[in-house]
């Protein structure tokens, strides 16, 4: 079976940061050149020459078009051979395979399957990242020496908050509540409410809070790379009012680059208004979190590692994470049908 | 200029006019026939224009020449008819000649 899912948008890298000049991504352990084209769209294609192999991202960008840097081949943004030095004729197969990108969120999403699949409007969108109401700010390419699954576990587990967090996003409040989850169509929702109990460090800081408050921590995921936890503060969690409450997506935008390697590109979203000194703070409080996950997921990495095939214990708290890994093999499953 | 059959793999026989000076590649590249990919362009060093020559034509074509003889060494499917078509210049003499591609 395949090791990745491919029909699906997976996010490369900030749109920020591609401009009009060669760049080289890996991702799902394919090397991509990107670029942005004078008119402004993204484009990726496969970083080999046909020719000799050298990457194509150690060429030139003339104009909209990639010159190699060993003996000039010359590929448009269809990834079409239009120039062969020292020759007259171009040869016809000559070229370059492209891939579909899209830019949403303040990503670049790509996709790396069967390209008449690609369809943008599949491309992940969470609808207050647009609302007025609501503020954004992007945050770090954080690279992680683990799996991306490793990462997704994560993502599907609320539990692990009041032990690797004790500094930003958890406390001990709560240690005991049950998680609860749901398996909807491509994703699953794990959660659990703590209420009418201290603020987390995080809201301590930011939420103006006086006495204790009840808590609700969401985790959607998406198969196979997207996550945004829900994490809200307020009062009145048990009668159903959340009117009144701060609430933060921390969204999680995660690139598989191999088996050891993967890139969270993570942004927050809250439901108030905050200047750049704000903004920066709290991105500071997620940084220092996501650093606590890239500790703890590369250490387990390195004994995955040396302890290839050996049997984990599953305990109650892993119910989502066993159904988030057979949701992306359902989904490899079903791309290896189709092929056939 | 001549009229050019081409045969691919498959079977398939493709009819082209090829203009007096073109070669035999540039005949078929420029008519779409499949499994002439023509990569060095003409340039004698790929192969990638390989196919055989009729049996009735085989004398009023020619004989590859050293380097063309070198070049097709490197094919794995080489046969007493085989030549490199952008070693073929075509004119009048050669109207009616039916090739085959060897490459699919």
């Amino acid at each position: 079976m395949n090791k990745y899912a491919l029909n699906t948008w997976y996010p490369l890298t900030w749109s920020r940061d591609i401009r009009h000049e060669l760049s080289s991504h890996r991702i799902v352990e394919q090397d991509v050149v990107v670029y942005r084209a004078a008119a402004g769209e993204v484009v990726a294609m496969e970083d080999l020459c046909p020719h000799r192999f050298l990457p194509l991202s150690m060429g030139r960008l003339k104009d909209d078009n990639i010159e190699c840097g060993y003996h000039g081949m010359t590929f448009d943004c269809s990834g079409t051979c239009v120039r062969v030095p020292g020759q007259d004729m171009v040869p016809p197969k000559a070229r370059v395979v492209t891939y579909p990108t899209h830019e949403n969120m303040g990503l670049v999403w790509i996709w790396m399957g069967d390209p008449e699949l690609a369809d943008t409007s599949k491309v992940f969108d969470l609808p207050q990242y647009h609302d007025p109401d609501w503020s954004v700010a992007e945050g770090d390419a954080l690279k992680i020496n683990a799996n991306y699954i490793s990462l997704a576990d994560n993502l599907c587990d609320p539990a692990h908050v009041n032990f690797v967090h004790l500094s930003t996003l958890g406390n001990s409040a709560g240690e005991d509540v049950k998680i609860q989850f749901e398996v909807q169509e491509d994703k699953i929702v794990t959660w659990r409410w703590i209420n009418d109990a201290p603020p987390i460090p995080l809201f301590e800081k930011f939420g103006n809070f006086s006495g204790n408050v009840d808590r609700w921590h969401y985790y959607h995921y998406y198969a196979p790379i997207i996550d945004f936890g829900s994490a809200a503060t307020g009062t009145g969690a048990p009668e159903g009012a959340r009117d009144n409450c701060i609430q933060i997506y921390a969204c999680h935008f995660m690139t598989p680059v191999d088996d050891g390697t993967t890139i969270d590109h993570w942004l927050h979203v809250k439901n108030f208004q905050a200047d750049a000194d704000m903004n920066t703070a709290l991105s500071n409080e997620f940084r220092k979190a996501f650093l606590e996950d890239k500790t703890i997921l590369e250490a387990i990495q390195e004994k995955e590692d040396q302890f290839k095939g050996r049997q984990k214990l599953k305990i109650a708290i892993d119910a989502a994470p066993i159904r988030m890994r057979k949701m992306i093999e359902t989904m490899k499953a079903a791309e290896e049908t189709n092929q056939t | 200029m001549a009229k050019v059959t081409y045969i691919d793999k498959s079977g398939n026989v493709y009819k082209a006019d090829v203009e007096d000076g073109l070669t035999l590649m540039q005949g078929a590249v420029y008519n779409d026939v499949p499994g002439i990919d023509a990569e060095c362009g003409g340039a004698c060093v790929c192969a990638t224009c390989h196919i055989y020559i009729d049996e009735e034509w085989r004398e009023k074509v020619g004989r590859p020449n050293d380097v063309e003889s070198m070049t097709l060494e490197e094919v794995d499917n080489i046969r007493p008819s085989s030549r490199l078509a952008c070693q073929i210049e075509v004119d009048s003499g050669l109207d009616g000649l039916v090739v085959h591609v060897a490459n699919g």
